[in-house]
């Protein structure tokens, strides 16, 4: 039987894996891949309290909402990578520190 | 400003539009032209205003002009009936001297010149007619001065014309400084200088008879300048040294008739005893007028010096208390004058064509040389005799008619008050005998006799005769001397004292209705016996023997010489000169003054270089020395302020930014811990 408390622990456990991706890979495109893990994780639990009261089912239109803003947001995410790229010739975000101070 | 206003304003500024015009275009074909025309409208509408003005109420238009602290300065223009007839009598003159110039300078390069300047003078007359204000009065007056000294010397390469021209002005600014002082006095004493104001408080207040007389010889002195009495005449006879038409127009109307005017309209508050120096100065400059045309031979001078002694007669009007006889001769003066001069000009101009290279000496003004006239020149003739009758004072002309009025009254004062004003009235008598006299002789020489330079042995081989004018020279000589028949100013030619002008003047004047028939029998014998002597020696030429003693004798040199006035005031510079000079021959007298100047000026210099210096440099080096401190307290102290409070901020930032990691992803990281910590709190 799958309860309640596995939707949020499935969530949590999908959180957790694109929080640290996006914390820890170097890539500037794998770390956008972790925001999109951390979006889903979110849609889960909004799909998921939509069971505590179904008649009205917004959590659903929320889910809806967060997905076609996600498609907005990777495009205008990627349109920055590859600018980043034109510059630098390099996506790796370690190098990308110019407004550091010296 | 109602219509009438504006036509009396248009009559006076038309002249001025026509010199802008001129100066404008300054097409010399078109110059005589436009001026003619601006004085024609200028007669229009002066004809206009004087039929409105004569008989009904003055025009006036108030401008407020400027303030000098507490002191309004309130500009009016009037035209009453004085000013209307003579701006009347004005601008005709002038329009003949237009209409005439246009023939007799024709061809002339500087026709541009003249008739700006004839055009200015008519105007600045005009302004001294209409102006109430004494100051404003006072501007004209120069303007006056300034255009008849353009005038006299418009022949700028003719050294006697030059020096003529600097002869009038400096003479006349003599009496100008006495206008000045007469302004000042009248200033002081009814704190406005508007001539109809003072009128007004004239009669009012209290007045201090000093201050008066003073302001009263001023206005004397100055119309003295203007009209050429003695001892200013000077500057008249060297004034026929200009174009002949512009003599005219100083003769007749502009100049010498400001003066006159003047006194005329400051008759009012002159007192008795500046009367009498003004009769004494008019009687005396009108026997030495006449005596010093006798002898002249120069055809411009004798009518100068005609001019002087005739102006003599106006002053000497105003003296006895009848200043409406001294504008009635003003005026029938103006006209025969204006004759005379015009007609002059047309023998000289005709007498230029005879003259050829051989003939030495030949002087085309020189009325020995003249002669026979009456048949070359017919019509010129007409003009020239009814006007000469009008100078000499033969009745039937209106020169009789106001030469008698004024006759009439200083008979009257010389028999009621005796003293010296029998001198004056015997003056005035035999100048009127004088008068006869010399104008018998012009008329002898020029009409009568042969032409003189007929009888020159060398010019008779290339004589050409010579011919009559042009109608535009012949006609305003003829006009003018129409206009002196006695029909222009009454139906009686023996009533002195009707004339519509004299009627419609106003002025009060003296009643001396019982002398009236031994005035007219005293001139008419007067004239007859001036007559009767130069028809004597001229035309029956009797007395030779008498005229050859004559001519040596004293009283004929201080008759040509103008009483040696000329020589008094070259006598009078020349002494001043040679005092200099005397004064700069006292050895070594010079030096000391130099070297007391080189002293204190050493001193004063050192003076400035020690002293004065010093201070300046201890201020200097004061000032640099405050900059400076200022300069460190901004520096160190406020910008120190500054600068802690920023190292603050930063160290603030550092203690947080710096154990982050310096990495986007861990400062990221960080977040996320520090937002779980405070979530953790709150829960």
């Amino acid at each position: 039987m799958v309860t309640f408390l596995h939707y949020m622990l499935a969530s949590a456990f999908l959180f957790s894996i694109g929080l640290a991706i996006a914390l820890t890979k170097r890539s500037a495109i794998v770390a956008l891949m972790g925001v999109e893990l951390m979006l889903n994780a979110a849609n889960i639990n909004l799909v998921a309290f939509n069971l505590k009261n179904p008649a009205l089912a917004d959590g659903h239109a929320f889910a809806i909402f967060v997905i076609v803003i996600a498609a907005a947001e990777v495009c205008v995410a990627l349109a920055l990578i590859i600018k980043l790229f034109q510059y630098f010739k390099s996506v790796d975000l370690h190098q990308l520190n110019q407004l550091k101070e010296k | 400003m109602n219509s009438i206003v504006f036509i009396s304003l248009l009559a006076v500024i038309s002249p001025l539009i026509g010199v802008f015009l001129i100066q404008l275009i300054g097409k010399s074909a078109l110059v005589d032209k436009i001026g003619t025309t601006s004085i024609g409208i200028s007669i229009l509408c002066n004809l206009f205003m004087f039929s409105h003005v004569w008989g009904g109420s003055p025009i006036s238009l108030t401008f407020d002009w400027l303030q000098l602290g507490e002191h309004q300065f309130e500009l009016t223009f009037q035209w009453n009936v004085l000013s209307a007839v003579i701006l009347t009598m004005v601008s005709i003159i002038s329009m003949f001297v237009h209409i005439f110039s246009s023939a007799y300078m024709q061809g002339d390069p500087d026709l541009k010149r003249y008739y700006s300047l004839l055009g200015l003078f008519t105007f600045a007359m005009f302004g001294v007619l209409i102006s109430d204000h004494l100051i404003f009065l006072y501007l004209f007056w120069e303007l006056v001065g300034f255009c008849s000294y353009m005038l006299i010397g418009f022949w700028r390469k003719k050294e006697a014309a030059v020096s003529a021209a600097k002869k009038a002005f400096v003479i006349n600014r003599i009496g100008d400084a006495g206008f000045m002082v007469a302004l000042m006095a009248l200033y002081l004493q009814f704190n406005t200088l508007s001539l109809s104001e003072i009128q007004v408080s004239f009669q009012s207040i209290d007045l201090d008879s000093s201050l008066l007389v003073l302001a009263g010889i001023g206005v004397m002195l100055a119309a003295m300048g203007k009209s050429a009495q003695i001892p200013f005449a000077v500057w008249l006879p060297d004034a026929m040294q200009g174009p002949t038409p512009v003599s005219a127009l100083i003769h007749a109307a502009t100049m010498v008739a400001a003066g006159i005017y003047l006194l005329v309209k400051c008759y009012f508050f002159l007192p008795d005893s500046v009367l009498l120096c003004i009769a004494l100065v008019g009687g005396i400059t009108a026997f030495i007028g006449a005596f010093s045309a006798l002898t002249q031979y120069d055809i411009k001078r004798i009518l100068a010096f005609s001019t002087i002694s005739q102006l003599g007669y106006m002053m000497l009007s105003i003296g006895v208390s009848d200043p409406s006889s001294s504008i009635y001769h003003l005026i029938t003066h103006a006209f025969f004058k204006a004759g005379l001069f015009l007609g002059a000009g047309a023998v000289i101009h005709s007498m230029h064509q005879v003259s050829c290279d051989i003939c030495k000496g030949f002087d085309p003004q020189d009325i020995r040389w003249m002669g026979n006239l009456r048949k070359h020149m017919p019509k010129t003739l007409i003009g020239f005799s009814l006007c000469l009758a009008g100078l000499a004072g033969v009745p039937f002309t209106t020169g009789f008619l106001s030469k008698d009025a004024i006759l009439t009254s200083v008979l009257a004062k010389g028999l009621n008050d005796g003293g010296i004003w029998i001198f004056i009235m015997i003056l005035g008598f035999l100048a009127a005998a004088l008068t006869a006299f010399y104008c018998l002789r012009m008329f002898y020489h020029i009409f009568l006799k042969d032409l003189g330079i007929a009888n020159h042995k060398v010019c008779q081989e290339c004589l050409v005769l010579p011919k009559e004018v042009g109608t535009r020279m012949y006609l305003p000589v003829m006009i003018l001397g129409f206009c002196s028949l006695w029909i222009s100013m009454t139906l009686n030619p023996f009533n002195t004292s009707g004339s519509w002008l004299q009627q419609g003047i106003g002025i009060p004047t003296l009643d001396h209705h019982e002398y009236h028939i031994l005035a007219i029998v005293l001139s008419v014998g007067m004239l007859l016996l001036g007559l009767f002597i130069g028809y004597m020696i001229f035309i029956q030429n009797k007395a030779q023997a008498l005229k050859k003693s004559l001519k040596v004798s004293f009283l004929y040199k201080l008759s040509f010489h103008f009483f040696y006035l000329d020589h008094l005031y070259k006598f009078g510079a020349k002494a001043i000169i040679t005092t200099g000079e005397r004064l700069d021959k006292i050895p070594h007298a010079d030096e000391y003054f130099v070297k007391a100047a080189v002293v204190t000026s050493e001193f004063i210099r050192g003076f400035d270089d020690k002293v004065i210096d010093f201070f300046v440099k201890c201020f200097a080096v004061g000032n640099v020395v405050i900059g400076h401190v200022l300069a460190w307290f901004d520096k160190e102290i406020i910008d120190g302020f500054v600068k802690l409070f920023t190292r603050f901020m930063k160290l603030l930032g550092d203690i947080f930014r710096k154990p982050q990691g310096e990495r986007s992803q861990s400062m990221i990281a960080w977040s996320m811990v520090l937002i779980a910590i405070v979530i953790g709190i709150l829960i």
